[in-house]
This record gives C-alpha cells, sequence and structure tokens, in this order.
C-alpha cells in the first residue's frame, strides 16, 4: 500500500482522554481521514467540545506521541484499518515563551530552579547569585576563588522556616564546595552560617543534594564522587584564618604549604569517598537518599551504595557522560554528553544504558538535562548549540525547541511547573512561560 | 545400409510425440510405433522374476527397450568414477612380474649400448633408398596429393619443458636465394637460359636483404627467452581486506568545539588530565582554556613569545614553555613577573636558575627549539641551536646531561619510549634508537631514500611511526627494525604524526591541511598470528582559509577527541558522532 493510499484510508477513531469533564468527549467511533496531523484531530476534538476559544491537544496511540500523520503512525504501530483506533488526548505544551532576561556578569555555569522563592545561578567569575522568580538579583554568594561549576539547593537545617530558608550547595573549580545558608523575607536576603567542604584534589564539577536527607554529593575531575553531610565541613570563617596564615607561609618553601594542606584534610574526614570511576566524574544525580549515580567521562554511569560507599551497577554508554539526570521515581534516566544526543534509559526495558532510547536533534554537545518536576513524560535540555529544548519521551521529535542563546548554553532548569531558566556564554539568564495552554 | 530405426525428428523435443501412437519417422519416412509396453503390473512382476532387469532402459527416440550390456556397465563405472574410458594397462598381463623384474635384477648392458639390430635395419633402409630409381615427379605429386602442412601460416613458439622458448626459426631459403636456379625456374622468372652466374659476386642483390636481416635480429633481441606466468587477477583481490570504519568505533569525526584567540597561534598542549588546554601566541601570551566549557580561565603575558608549550604529563598545574634559549618551568595558575629576566641572553654551560617556588630556567647555549616531556615527567630533553644539540634534563634533580654526540644532520624531533629507557632521534634520513642506561645507539630505522619529516612512537612503544616529505607514512616495528610497512597517501608532505595515548588511533596531518584519521591495531608478543594492521577511518579537509599552520594536532588525552588548529587563531574540537 502506497503512502497516498494510506492518507487516503478513512479511519474509525474513538477519543478518550483523563481530562475533567468539561474536556471529555463521546467515546464512540467516528470516522476521520487518515491524512489528518496533531492540528486536524485537535480542531475533530474542539468542534466535538463545540468550545469558543480552540484548546490545542496532543494525541497519544498505545502511549506514542502522533508527530505525523494518523494513517502513518496507524500503519507504523501495525494497526489495522478496520479496527477502532483508540486515541487518547491530552493538552498540548505551547511552545516556550520568552519572559524576563536579566544580565549576568560573567557565563552561567549551572542553574537550580527547585526552590519556589528563588532561582539560584553559579557564574565563571567564582559567584553563586540568587535571583527572584520574575529575575530580580537578590544577593551574591562570594567565597570561592575560581568559577562556580555547579550549584545545588538543599533543605535548611532543622528549625529554621522551611517556607522561606534554603542551603546553596557551590562547587567550585578550587576543589572546595562551600554551603550557604539563605533566608529569605520579603525581597531581602539573610546570609547565614558558610560552610566550606574541603577533600578534592581537582575541580569540583557537579553537585546534588539528596530529597529527604541531610546529605549532598559532589564530583570531580580527580575521578571521584563524594558524599558530605550538610552540616559537616568547616566554617567558613576559621577557613579564612586559615588562609591568612597559608598565604604568609606561601612565599616560605612549597612544603610547608603541603604540610598545611595536608593538616587541612585530615581535619574533615566526614565524607565519604567513591572510588571506581577511571575519568573526570562529570555528573551526580540521586535515586533515592541511598542510592547515588554518576556519570562520567569513561562512558559509565554508575550506581553507589552511600551507605557502604560500594559501587552496585556499571553501566557503559555510547559517550562520554556530561550531565545526568534521574527521574523523581528513580526508574528512569536522562543523560547526554558528547554524542550530542539525549539518551532516556528504563532499566525495565533495557538491561543495558547503550540500547536506550536516543532523542536526536542538538547540533552540538548537550550540556543539562533535567526532568520536568510536574510531568513525568517531559525533559528539558540544553546544548552547545545555544538551544533549549522540550522533549516528550514518548515521541521521538522535540516538542519545542528554542534558540535561546547566541553561544553554548551550559544550564537549563524547570522553575515550578511553568517556568524555565537557561543560562549560558553570553552571560545571560533567561526566563521562560512554558505550560499546557488553555 | 543405413539401420531403419533412426530416428529422424531431428532436434525436436520428445514431447511433442506424447499424445501420438508413433514417436517420429525412420529415414525411410515410416513411422516408429511407440513399444506399448506392458501395464505396470505386469512390468513390476517380470522384473521381480529377471534379476538382470535394472540394465533394461527404454530408448525415447526410438521408443524400444534395449539392454545394457556388461561391458556398458564397465564403460558406465569407469565414466562415473572420473577414470579413463579404456584401461592403459588392461593389455599388459602379469604387470607385477614385469615390475619385480625391473626393480630386482641388474641391469644389462645391452641397456646401455645403441641397438646393434637397429643399426643393422637402418643401413639396410639407407642402401634400399638409395637403390631405389629416381621417381617420377608427376606420380609423386600424386602421392602428396592428401597430405598438407596442417601448421602452415601458424607463427608458433615452441614452449620446452624448462619453460624456455625457442628462437623462432627463419623461412627456409626459396628458389631466389639459389645460386643455381633449376631450369624451369629460370624460365618461370622470363629469364634468358643463359642466365647462370658463375659466382656469388655476379648476383644481383635482394632488395629486402637488409631488412629481413634487420627484421631477423629484432626477432631474436625481442623474443622472451623464458615462459612468463601471468597472473590474473581483479584489483579487489590483491587489496587487503580491512574492517569497515564503522566497526571501529570511536574516531573523531566532526567539530564540537572551538577555542578562538584574537592572536596567532605557536603551540598548543592538553594536559594529561584532560581538563585544561594550553596555546601560546605570537603576542607573548599564553591563554588556558577549560576544555569543557571552552572558558578561557588564564592569560599570562611574557615579554617573548613561547614558541612551544607543554603542560607537565603528571603533576597538574605544571607548564614548560620555550623562551627563547630559556626553557621555564612555571605554575600556570600563579601569577609570576617574568619582566626582569632576559630570556634571550645565553650561558657557556646549562644552568638552572630558581625563581620561585616551582618556577625555574634553563638556560642554553643557544635559541630551544623543542621539548618533549618523558611519560613520568622526570625527564625532558631539548632541541636547541643551529648544530642541533640535544640535551636531557632532570627536573627533580635540576641537572642537564648530554648523552649524545653533536650531529651534522638537523634534527627534527626526539621522544622518549614511553616504558623502556630508549631515546629516539629523528633526522631527514633515519631515527636512531639509543639506549639511554648504555648511552650507545640501538638502532637505526630507515627505509630506502625517504626523507623523514616527523616521528612518533605509539603508546604500547611496540611501532615507530615515521611521516615522509613524499606524503608516507612509515611504519617500523621497535623489536625487530627490518619489519617495516610503507602506507602511501596521495598528497602533500607529512606535518606530524601522533598516536592516542588510550585508544588506538593515530593521526597525520600534511602540509595541505588534510588530517587523515588511522586505526591501528598492533601485534603483541603474545598474538604474533594477527597481522598488523592499519585502516584509514576518516579524513578531516581543510579549507584554504583554514590551511595556514594547521600541522598542529593533538588527542586528548582520554577520550577520542583530537584538537586541531584550523586557521590562525583557532583550536577545533573533533569528537565521535
Amino acid at each position: 500500500m502506497s503512502n497516498e493510499d494510506a492518507s487516503d484510508v478513512e479511519i474509525a477513531v474513538s477519543f478518550v482522554t483523563r481530562l475533567p469533564e468539561e474536556f471529555r468527549v463521546s467515546e464512540s467511533a467516528i470516522e476521520v481521514p487518515g491524512r489528518l496531523t496533531r492540528y486536524g484531530l485537535s480542531e475533530v476534538v474542539n468542534h466535538l467540545l463545540g468550545a469558543t476559544t480552540p484548546t490545542p491537544f496532543d494525541f497519544l496511540i498505545d502511549g506514542t506521541l502522533l508527530r505525523t500523520s494518523l494513517a502513518k503512525l496507524a500503519l507504523r504501530l501495525g494497526k489495522s484499518a478496520e479496527a477502532t483506533l483508540v486515541v487518547e488526548y491530552v493538552p498540548a505544551l505551547g511552545p516556550p515563551t520568552a519572559a524576563e532576561t536579566t544580565k549576568c556578569e560573567a557565563w552561567v555555569s549551572s542553574i537550580d530552579g527547585s526552590w519556589a522563592k528563588a532561582v539560584v545561578t553559579g557564574s565563571f567569575d567564582g559567584k553563586a547569585r540568587l535571583w527572584s522568580p520574575v529575575g530580580k538579583l537578590l544577593c551574591e554568594l562570594e567565597g570561592a576563588e575560581e568559577r562556580v561549576c555547579s550549584v545545588s539547593l538543599a533543605p535548611p537545617s532543622a528549625g529554621a522556616d522551611a517556607e522561606n530558608a534554603c542551603v546553596v550547595l557551590a562547587a567550585s573549580a578550587d576543589h572546595t564546595l562551600r554551603s550557604y545558608a539563605v533566608t529569605l523575607t520579603g525581597k531581602k536576603c539573610e546570609l547565614g552560617e558558610q560552610r566550606v567542604f574541603k577533600g578534592h584534589e581537582g575541580t569540583v564539577t557537579d553537585v546534588a543534594s539528596a530529597y529527604g536527607a541531610r546529605l549532598f554529593a559532589s564530583c570531580s575531575v580527580d575521578c571521584t564522587a563524594r558524599v558530605w553531610k550538610i552540616d559537616g565541613g568547616e566554617s567558613a570563617n576559621e577557613k579564612v584564618t586559615k588562609k591568612r596564615r597559608t598565604s604568609k607561609k606561601s612565599e616560605a618553601t612549597d612544603d610547608d604549604a603541603m604540610v598545611d594542606d595536608a593538616s587541612a584534610k585530615i581535619g574533615l574526614g566526614e565524607e565519604l569517598v567513591l572510588r571506581g570511576h577511571t575519568d573526570q566524574v562529570r555528573a551526580v544525580s540521586w535515586e533515592s537518599p541511598q542510592v547515588l549515580w554518576t556519570g562520567a567521562y569513561d562512558n559509565t554511569i554508575r550506581a553507589w551504595d552511600v551507605e557502604t560507599g560500594e559501587e552496585k551497577e556499571s553501566h557503559h554508554t555510547n559517550s562520554s557522560v556530561h550531565t545526568l539526570d534521574v527521574s523523581r521515581g528513580g526508574s528512569r534516566f536522562a543523560f547526554g554528553g558528547s554524542d550530542r544526543l539525549v539518551n532516556v534509559w528504563d532499566p525495565r526495558e533495557s538491561a543495558s544504558a547503550k540500547a536506550c532510547l536516543k532523542l536526536k536533534s542538538h547540533e552540538g554537545w548537550v550540556s543539562c538535562v533535567r526532568w520536568s518536576p510536574t510531568n513525568e513524560h517531559h525533559i528539558v535540555s540544553s546544548g552547545y548549540d545555544g538551544k533549549v529544548k522540550l522533549w516528550d519521551i514518548r515521541g521521538r521529535v522535540p516538542l519545542h525547541s528554542v534558540s535561546s542563546h547566541d553561544g553554548k548554553n551550559f544550564a537549563v532548569d524547570y522553575h515550578g511547573g511553568e517556568r524555565l531558566c537557561s543560562g549560558g556564554d553570553d552571560g545571560q539568564l533567561r526566563f521562560w512561560n512554558v505550560g499546557s495552554s488553555k | 545400409m543405413f539401420d531403419d530405426t533412426i530416428n529422424s525428428t531431428g532436434d525436436v523435443p520428445a514431447a511433442w510425440y506424447r499424445d501420438l501412437s508413433h514417436v517420429g519417422y525412420n529415414l525411410a519416412g515410416q513411422r516408429l510405433q511407440r513399444n506399448v509396453g506392458a501395464d505396470a503390473l505386469s512390468k513390476l512382476l517380470n522384473d521381480v522374476d529377471d534379476r538382470s532387469s535394472w540394465r533394461k532402459l527404454s530408448d525415447g527416440l526410438t521408443g524400444r527397450d534395449f539392454k545394457l550390456s556388461q561391458s556398458d556397465i564397465v564403460l558406465l563405472r569407469r565414466m562415473q568414477a572420473g577414470r579413463l574410458l579404456t584401461d592403459p594397462l588392461a593389455h599388459i598381463t602379469g604387470i607385477s612380474q614385469i615390475m619385480e623384474n625391473v626393480v630386482s635384477t641388474t641391469e644389462p648392458k645391452r641397456r646401455f649400448q645403441p641397438s646393434k639390430w637397429e643399426a643393422k635395419s637402418v643401413l639396410r633402409l639407407v642402401r634400399a633408398l638409395r637403390q631405389q630409381p629416381r621417381r617420377n615427379v608427376s606420380a609423386g605429386e600424386n602421392d602428396i596429393q592428401h597430405t598438407r602442412d596442417i601448421w602452415l601460416g601458424v607463427q608458433h613458439l615452441v614452449h620446452n619443458s624448462s619453460g624456455s622458448v625457442r628462437v623462432p626459426k627463419p623461412l627456409p631459403p626459396g628458389n631466389h636465394f639459389s645460386f643455381n636456379p633449376p631450369a624451369e625456374y629460370v624460365a618461370y622468372l622470363g629469364k634468358s637460359s643463359d642466365y647462370a652466374p658463375k659466382s656469388l659476386r655476379q648476383l644481383h642483390s635482394y632488395e629486402n636483404f637488409t631488412r629481413e636481416r634487420f627484421e631477423r635480429c629484432l626477432d631474436l633481441y625481442l623474443c622472451p627467452r623464458s615462459n612468463r606466468v601471468r597472473v590474473n587477477m581483479a584489483p579487489d583481490e590483491i587489496l587487503p581486506q580491512l574492517p569497515s570504519p564503522k566497526s571501529l568505533k570511536p574516531f573523531p569525526e566532526i567539530l564540537t568545539q572551538s577555542y578562538t584567540i584574537s592572536e596567532k597561534i605557536m603551540s598548543m598542549s592538553v594536559h594529561s588530565s584532560g581538563e585544561w588546554l594550553a596555546c601560546s601566541t605570537k603576542t607573548a601570551k599564553v591563554f588556558i582554556f577549560d576544555i569543557h566549557t571552552g572558558c578561557c580561565l588564564q592569560k599570562i603575558s611574557f615579554g617573548i613569545a613561547p614558541t612551544a608549550i607543554r603542560w607537565h604529563p603528571v603533576k597538574p598545574r605544571i607548564l614548560l614553555l620555550i623562551l627563547g634559549c630559556c626553557v621555564l618551568v612555571t605554575d600556570a595558575f600563579s601569577v609570576f613577573d617574568a619582566s626582569n629576566v632576559n630570556f634571550m641572553e645565553t650561558s657557556e654551560l646549562m644552568s638552572w636558575i630558581q625563581l620561585g617556588v616551582s618556577t625555574f630556567i634553563v638556560r642554553h647555549t643557544s635559541i630551544v627549539k623543542e621539548i618533549v616531556w618523558h611519560e613520568k615527567g622526570c625527564y625532558f630533553a631539548t632541541i636547541f641551536g643551529t648544530k642541533s644539540g640535544v640535551m636531557i634534563h632532570n627536573l627533580d634533580k635540576q641537572e642537564s646531561q648530554s648523552p649524545f654526540v653533536k650531529h651534522d644532520a638537523p634534527i627534527l624531533g626526539t621522544s622518549f619510549h614511553p616504558t623502556k629507557a630508549f631515546f629516539f632521534i629523528c633526522s631527514q634520513k633515519s631515527v636512531r634508537m639509543y639506549n639511554l642506561k648504555t648511552q650507545e645507539l640501538e638502532k637505526k630505522f630507515s627505509k630506502g631514500t625517504a626523507v623523514n619529516s616527523c616521528m612518533c612512537i605509539s603508546s604500547s612503544g611496540l611501532s615507530l611511526f615515521v611521516g615522509t616529505r613524499n606524503g608516507n607514512l612509515l611504519w617500523f616495528d621497535i623489536g625487530s627494525s627490518t619489519h617495516s610497512k610503507v602506507i602511501s597517501m596521495r598528497g602533500a608532505a607529512i606535518g606530524s604524526v601522533i598516536c592516542h595515548e588510550k585508544y588506538p588511533l593515530l593521526a597525520t596531518v600534511a602540509f595541505d591541511g588534510d588530517v587523515n584519521i588511522f586505526h591501528i591495531s598492533e601485534t603483541s608478543d603474545f598474538d604474533s598470528t594477527t597481522e598488523p594492521m592499519i585502516v584509514p577511518v576518516n579524513t578531516i579537509k581543510s579549507t584554504r582559509t583554514e590551511i595556514v599552520d594547521c600541522c598542529r594536532i593533538q588527542f586528548h588525552p582520554c577520550q577520542p577527541w583530537l584538537f586541531l588548529q584550523r586557521g590562525k587563531a583557532n583550536i577545533g574540537l573533533f569528537s565521535p558522532m
């Protein structure tokens, strides 16, 4: 049967949905032309609903997103032309619309938008910055001697106001991690205790705090990942005096500085070192407070038992892993890297991480992937081609692709369910409105 | 008399007569009746009784049955076995006895002498011939009427058993060569009967004589003297069977990152951790990039342009720079004030000057050209001066030594062996391998008249790759200097050849800007059965604007990525798809 014939076929379709009552149509089968695409079916459903303002819908057949014509997808799925096709419809995700743009002074390396009150970014000038949800600079968190490679938000210590307080974790290229306790009162930002975590022997590339445990994990160029207690580390005030002392001594000899560094290391001993990777570890993500996943340049992603510090699993990937995110349920993994693909791996479907769903659209390295906090099927990714792409993992093509930055795009994250923020090497922090347009 | 059973239907399918009662016509034009045999049951019963029924066959052409005789059966069996149809030894009875006689008894003398009776019979024949009266010519013509020379006009060369070819015979002389032609021939030529030259000088010269002699000489000269065996081969069979590049992934394929500076790049180096890329520019600056993000982390200025820059292979932040006559060892991320040092000043002896905590200057006697690190980072070697001196420096002890005699030929490059105490010096004609312990020349690698331009040693230390001026790549086995291969590439002279430390990859860059990437598989000591193999997997072409100084390439130490200078002020990173 040729394609033209397939398009001319009339297909019996039954529309179902999980939407509330006002969006429901009769489930009885109606005949529609097979050449109809998403837009045409959306018109049909809107006509059936009798709505005055049309709502765009997306359509799913057997859990596959309709992106070609109805007949082509039915043919691909091996559906009989005689049987009634059950089509589920969901409200379509509108294209991201540019909202606020703020100028950050340096390149933005990382973004965390998991706190409703503020967005935190890490910059190449060694500062972490807090921004209000509308893009106003709240405060700058200084301290790192070199660029901040990654930031993460952790819940505040017990006793603090859980709504308005937070702990910002910043990983820096000066081999340290810093935590800043931040309290927001109205538009004022109060800085609390600042702690320093030393131990890494190279640039710290990523940091992630665990949900529901006072732990966070970091990874570094020195081929290790480390797990720290948020309340551990040393106070930054002590550290300043120590630094003053070392700077005086540094003129003397190299050996003295070495001894000083060594003593500083011995003082910690609270972190858990996860050794096993053979190259730079680039990404960490928590599956649960007990299991940590890391992705590295050595083409593997590995799972670690945080209680024992042992490697649980190791899976080979097709290329170096630069970013990794575990979905909230902990069952699916999205990772990207130098192969320019967004890989979505479900261990329940294939045992090998090489045979995963490969979403191909970026024209540069994939710098960041994040699962949507509200929709279990949605992913946002950013790439060195300056694009931000929204994906539904039930389809193979991106839902939307926006050119967000002139140069490379290093970071993207959801802020709430309907906002995106992205940053890159043009030093701009951009906010985007997404959401099912109703 | 013809057999009246012959079917005259000719080359006609028997199926045409299938429904007819006859099967054709004989030569007399009468129908040949089909042999209507008994029915199948009676046939079966007959066959059960007749033991030789299997020999019975039916001739489809004549429609008759016939029976194979015993000799037919023998003949068929011989045909099936693929033997001769008649047994050549069948007429010899008692052959084994003869063989026994041959072997057991001594050879009689008569076997070695010419036969007396044959000689006698020949003599008798000769006498008979002589006594025979001369034959009549016409009778003789009748006799030879039916014989003719079948080889007439066939210019053939006769090969003897040893394969050599005999010289072709000249044509026998005809009547025109005759000094005294017969009378009838003279009459035929229309010459007078008194034409009878008495000496050779009186003969007319033959007009084609010189030409024929010349052609005869040419025949003798150009005649092939041996039988050459010509091998018919398709070109595909001669080429080695190479695996497809797709099965040899990963290798660098596409440009994914670029690091741009506004100034002309002199040298670049990738740190062994794969984190930083350092490059020096003509405007006396050193830029350090973060490879992952492409961010410029550090910018250092010097009074003089660093011609070469190398990261320490083990220590994280130590950088080695060539500044005029000096080699500077410094910490890349600590700012170092170099304004009060004169780098062009020479010293008679090598001198180490400490400038800071981990900052040294090694002052040479003349301008330094190239530096090479040892894998472990304790030693580095420098090439300096117009006379091409080579120095080996110990960084820990801060000592320098010159273990090798100065060479007149300019030195193109040096290298340490990755695992053993060997040192390689590449000059235009050869690559010399020295043993550092005994400080003696161990081996010399050269191939014909090839003019070397660059070299590198594979990370396993088994192979030495040399690029040549005529665009070839030479592959030497370091273990045995006799084993070598030439990989010919159509293109310009090779500017640089590099090997990957972790992946079996090799890259060459030619002066026309083409980068060829190869997959190499070397033989190890444990597995010497597999042939070493080199497979071209990718070519990166440069555009015309990028060709300027594009010979600087380097592999990423851990990833299958390639850094390539593209244009004056741009370094591109190529990574797999």
